[in-house]
């Protein structure tokens, strides 16, 4: 009986806890506007937390309001995606891509921002390219935010030791060349990891596909006549990439057995000439000793024909959007716009964060580490004169996209032949353009 | 001779048992040792001796971490769950047991089949109901579904262990004029002792583990548990192996020292002789 | 007069067992049995997952019959099963037995076994995947003490299922263990008193008396390995995310449900997992029938 009891009161105890504790953040005065983001990186939720309670805080001034912001990290897709089927939907949120912004707004969820937009002049702050990404229609459906590139690390240690010059390695020939040098010297040519990330693949196929040829790959996703994605052209790019698999080249043929974490550590470990990652890469450099940050040089990857130069593939990291259920639009207008202030455009490179696509004062470049520098650099002359290429996440259709990935690997394995593969992938594009998929790919230059 | 015999069987069983243990606990060492050596070591050799003992590593992984809340959290929400689902399979598990009425076997039934109900399959529906009911985030939406998640097996373990329970025992007891809740509490709960720890054990340790529907339900930073700070954590970070596998050795401390505590607690119940 | 106060007293004794034992009923049936529902009626819709159904009838499942990723998941599933009914069953049974007639050491060995099943997928996971790295891992130490032959290409899709399931084994089997030492702990010793007095060996008494007396437990933990082999997800997903080699349904149905907009599609592999888990569990039910008869 005294152990009876003496249970029930311990779960009364710590019922009235569990109660106490769960409704804590009911204590707040005014309406409660909520944020959520997908960032899980400790300096960047911090950044992130306080850059919008700034604004909140700022807003509340201006007009007299009493909002209290509640900001939540770490909601992926997946979380994200459950709570707008529900009734628990976030005022602003993030998402991974303009095909994911798409969707949402297909299905009704998301606040049409055309007038905010035209209220804070968006159309002259931000990227034509990614402007162009944020609308469905004509309408501003989202806030493209964070630009990334796909690029090529490499080693510099290596690099000299092999006698190579980056600045030299612009053709195939000059690129096969090197990894030829790399291999017979045991390095690890190029090193990635998708064991973990599957998404690793598409990294490098974005390249692969973008440098075959970027007004084929706008036509083929766009269904135009006469381009597919069974073309001679792609057929041959996949078979170069199988057979640098095939000589090693690619990871020692571990690519997709590695996890992405292996892949820095091998990297950083002076295991490999190459790594292939886009310009996020320095948030895992900037923990690093500087002696071993000092090591990487950054470059754009060497062209694979003589159709395209090389290129920056760019995507949209984030998109900001407001749900249609929110019920205080303008406050979720004004805080989109204040992402694009231009001082805290260094706070955000400071964290690794991504950064507006706009026009970015030089004086943010400044005080970064010499690697980080270096990629701006080659981001910034990239886009000098507008030019560009295509990510898969950022403008492909999303079945299509997420088959790219996965049956690459079957590939490699032998497992499917590289027709079969390009036919699943032309006969997913096909479906998902008739069931309504509407690509946005702007002209590259 | 028999002496001998016994003895050498006596060291013969030993040392399987210790071998057994050496290779379950082997993982568990490495990680305690890599948890200490730099990360550059690390990839040097993967397994090893730490050369020093500082505990540099742990401060950083339980400020990054903010353990202090998520434990917190955790172990109000897997208290909460273990008692109750540790009453409702007793007394669940005795009238499923012992009593005989229409649809008993209809239930049992229903529990057995109920286990091959996966988590994908209701996840999104509750989540959808529960918001309509204020119940997200919030740790009590997360303890009751937990509940009802963990139901099941525990129930129908308790029957199983219950059945086990010679009858004369509450039979006596109705005869001295006991009512049925005064057998539960008097005689079943005291003899159950050892599924009572088993219970405990499960269901303590799955929802202090369990991350999906943890991850989903909760949003607010101050409210989630230590296995979903873990995988964040470890997401980001996850290159730094060092880091890695202090985290891992953070994160399992706790649990690991709730369990023996456990363990000893109930200690009583773990001897043969069950008919008094 | 005897007679009508002890069927009073059964009635009594009935309406309490309703009273305990439906509340719990209903309480799990309106938190999981009803939302699942929800979900059958998806399976039959071309759901994104965020935005409006629309009924497409049974194409779902005509196209989940047809897909190669279906096939080669559903495999895998069934390959982690018959792993997962052998190997820590087995451990259990035997280390059970064991600890049960131990004395000194009993409630330690039992700790250090069950350890692992305290550590979460996520931990175990993780850690197991840098042991399994081909470069940072114990290859290189095996190739050290020159075991090379041990140091297979743990994560390769050739390997990947197995070395997954090897973690989620060692994970397991303590579990088992605890419930089978609970179960032997029930046996009158009564029992072995009087075989040892008959002369029995050992092997006869393990076969006469220890397993036919838990033989409930061990029909029991066999279904439930069966069952929760179909909707197996934490640790495949932790360490591969379902890739080659380890796609098995709950990770093509999370595949498809958060990153495809596929809810519909997945929301019929849910289904799917649960049709062949009720007919495995009704086949358990006939088998008792017939046995029993």
């Amino acid at each position: 009986m005294k152990r009876i009891g003496l249970m029930v009161l311990m779960m009364l105890l710590v019922l009235t806890v569990s109660v106490y504790a769960g409704g804590e953040q009911e204590s707040s005065e005014g309406p409660v506007f909520e944020v959520s983001s997908n960032v899980t990186e400790e300096g960047q939720v911090e950044l992130l937390g306080k850059l919008f309670q700034r604004f909140v805080d700022e807003y509340n001034a201006e007009n007299g309001s009493n909002y209290s912001l509640k900001f939540v990290s770490g909601q992926g897709m997946d979380i994200i995606n459950t709570r707008m089927s529900s009734n628990n939907k976030p005022d602003i949120f993030s998402i991974d891509s303009p095909a994911d912004s798409n969707e949402f707004a297909g299905s009704g969820l998301l606040l049409d921002l055309t007038e905010y937009a035209e209220q804070y002049s968006w159309d002259e702050t931000i990227f034509d390219w990614a402007y162009s990404l944020a609308k469905v229609d004509g309408d501003v459906m989202a806030l493209p935010f964070g630009y990334e590139g796909m690029v090529i690390w490499y080693n510099k240690e290596i690099m000299k030791e092999l006698g190579l010059d980056a600045q030299s390695i612009d053709t195939l020939p000059e690129f096969e060349a090197a990894m030829k040098k790399a291999s017979e010297a045991d390095y690890i040519p190029v090193m990635l990891g998708s064991q973990d990330w599957p998404w690793a693949q598409e990294w490098y196929l974005s390249i692969l596909y973008s440098y075959t040829g970027r007004d084929r790959v706008k036509k083929t996703i766009e269904g135009v006549e006469g381009y597919a994605w069974t073309d001679e052209a792609f057929a041959e790019t996949v078979a170069l990439y199988e057979s640098w698999h095939d000589k090693g080249y690619l990871a020692d043929g571990r690519s997709y057995v590695l996890t992405s974490d292996d892949a820095i550590n091998l990297f950083t470990n002076d295991r490999a000439l190459f790594k292939l990652e886009g310009t996020w890469a320095p948030y895992w450099m900037m923990p690093l000793e500087e002696a071993d940050q000092n090591k990487i040089g950054v470059m754009l990857h060497p062209a694979i024909n003589d159709i395209e130069e090389p290129h920056m593939p760019l995507a949209v990291g984030n998109m900001w959007c407001a749900s249609s259920d929110t019920e205080h639009p303008e406050l979720a207008a004004y805080l989109l716009d204040r992402l694009l202030d231009q001082d805290i455009q260094s706070e955000f490179l400071d964290v690794g964060y991504d950064l507006a696509p706009m026009q970015i004062n030089e004086s943010e470049f400044e005080g970064l580490i010499p690697v980080v520098e270096d990629m701006w650099n080659v981001v910034n002359g990239a886009l000098a004169d507008g030019s560009f290429g295509y990510t898969t996440w950022a403008f492909y259709p999303p079945e299509t996209r997420v088959y790219l990935y996965e049956g690459i690997v079957n590939v490699l394995e032998d497992k499917i032949t590289i027709d079969e593969y390009l036919s699943e992938m032309q006969r997913l594009n096909q479906k998902e353009l008739e069931q309504g998929f509407n690509p946005v790919i702007p002209a590259a230059n | 001779m028999m002496s001998v015999c016994r003895r050498l069987n006596h060291i013969f069983v030993y040392s399987f048992l210790c071998l057994v243990a050496l290779l379950q606990l082997s993982p568990l060492l490495a990680t305690l040792f890599n948890s200490f050596r730099s990360t550059k070591d690390i990839t040097k050799f993967p397994i090893g001796l730490p050369t020093q003992y500082n505990l540099e590593n742990y401060i950083e992984a339980w400020r990054v971490g903010e353990y202090t809340r998520a434990f917190a959290n955790s172990i109000i929400v897997s208290s909460v769950s273990t008692i109750s689902v540790v009453l409702m399979a007793i007394i669940a598990g005795f009238f499923l047991a012992r009593s005989n009425f229409k649809i008993k076997d209809y239930i049992i039934t229903y529990f057995g089949v109920a286990l091959s109900i996966p988590v994908f399959a209701f996840l999104v529906p509750v989540y959808f109901s529960f918001s309509e009911l204020g119940l997200v985030d919030h740790l009590i939406g997360l303890v009751l579904l937990f509940i009802a998640i963990n139901m099941p097996f525990n129930i129908l373990l308790s029957r199983t262990y219950i059945l086990g329970i010679p009858r004369e025992l509450d039979e006596s007891a109705t005869m001295d004029g006991c009512s049925v809740y005064q057998i539960i509490w008097n005689i079943i709960f005291p003899i159950s002792k050892p599924i009572i720890t088993t219970i405990a054990l499960i269901v303590f340790v799955t929802t202090w583990n369990e991350f999906t529907v943890a991850n989903t339900f909760l949003q607010s930073p101050e409210l989630k548990t230590a296995s979903t700070k873990y995988v964040l954590f470890v997401g980001e970070r996850g290159s730094d192996l060092s880091l890695v596998y202090t985290a891992g050795i953070v994160t399992m401390l706790p649990i690991v020292a709730v369990f023996i505590a456990l363990q000893n607690y109930f200690i009583e119940g773990m001897t043969t002789g069950s008919i008094k | 007069m005897a007679r009508q106060v002890l069927s009073n007293r059964t009635r009594r004794q009935r309406l309490i067992a309703y009273a305990s034992v439906l509340p719990i009923f209903l309480y799990h049936f309106i938190l999981i049995v009803l939302p699942t529902l929800n979900t059958l009626t998806a399976s039959f819709t071309n759901w994104n997952g965020i935005g409006k159904k629309q009924f497409t009838g049974i194409s779902n499942y005509i196209e989940l019959v047809g897909d190669p990723n279906f096939i080669t998941a559903f495999g895998n599933n069934i390959k982690w099963m018959i792993v997962f009914l052998t190997l820590p069953i087995m451990l259990g049974i035997l280390l059970g037995y064991i600890l049960s007639g131990v004395k000194r050491g009993r409630l330690f060995f039992r700790a250090v076994y069950f350890l692992p099943y305290v550590i979460s997928a996520a931990i175990a996971g993780k850690i197991f995947a840098a042991f399994y790295n081909p470069y940072f891992g114990i290859n290189v130490a095996l190739k050290a003490f020159q075991l090379d032959f041990i140091a297979l290409d743990w994560l390769a899709p050739k390997n990947a299922l197995f070395s997954v399931a090897f973690v989620d084994m060692w994970h397991w089997w303590g579990f088992l263990l605890v419930i089978f030492i609970s179960a032997l702990q029930q046996i009158d010793p009564l029992l072995y008193e009087s075989a040892r007095v008959e002369g029995a060996s050992e092997l006869q008494k393990i076969w006469y008396i220890t397993l036919p007396s838990i033989r409930q437990t061990i029909v029991f933990i066999v279904l439930i390995t069966m069952v929760w082999s179909v909707s197996t997800f934490e640790y495949v997903w932790v360490m591969t995310r379902g890739g080659p080699g380890s796609e098995i349904l709950s990770t093509m149905l999370y595949k498809n449900a958060y990153f495809k907009y596929r809810a519909g599609y997945a929301s019929s592999i849910a289904v799917v997992q649960m049709l062949v888990s009720f007919l495995i569990f009704a086949g358990f039910g006939a088998l008792r029938k017939r046995m029993e008869d």
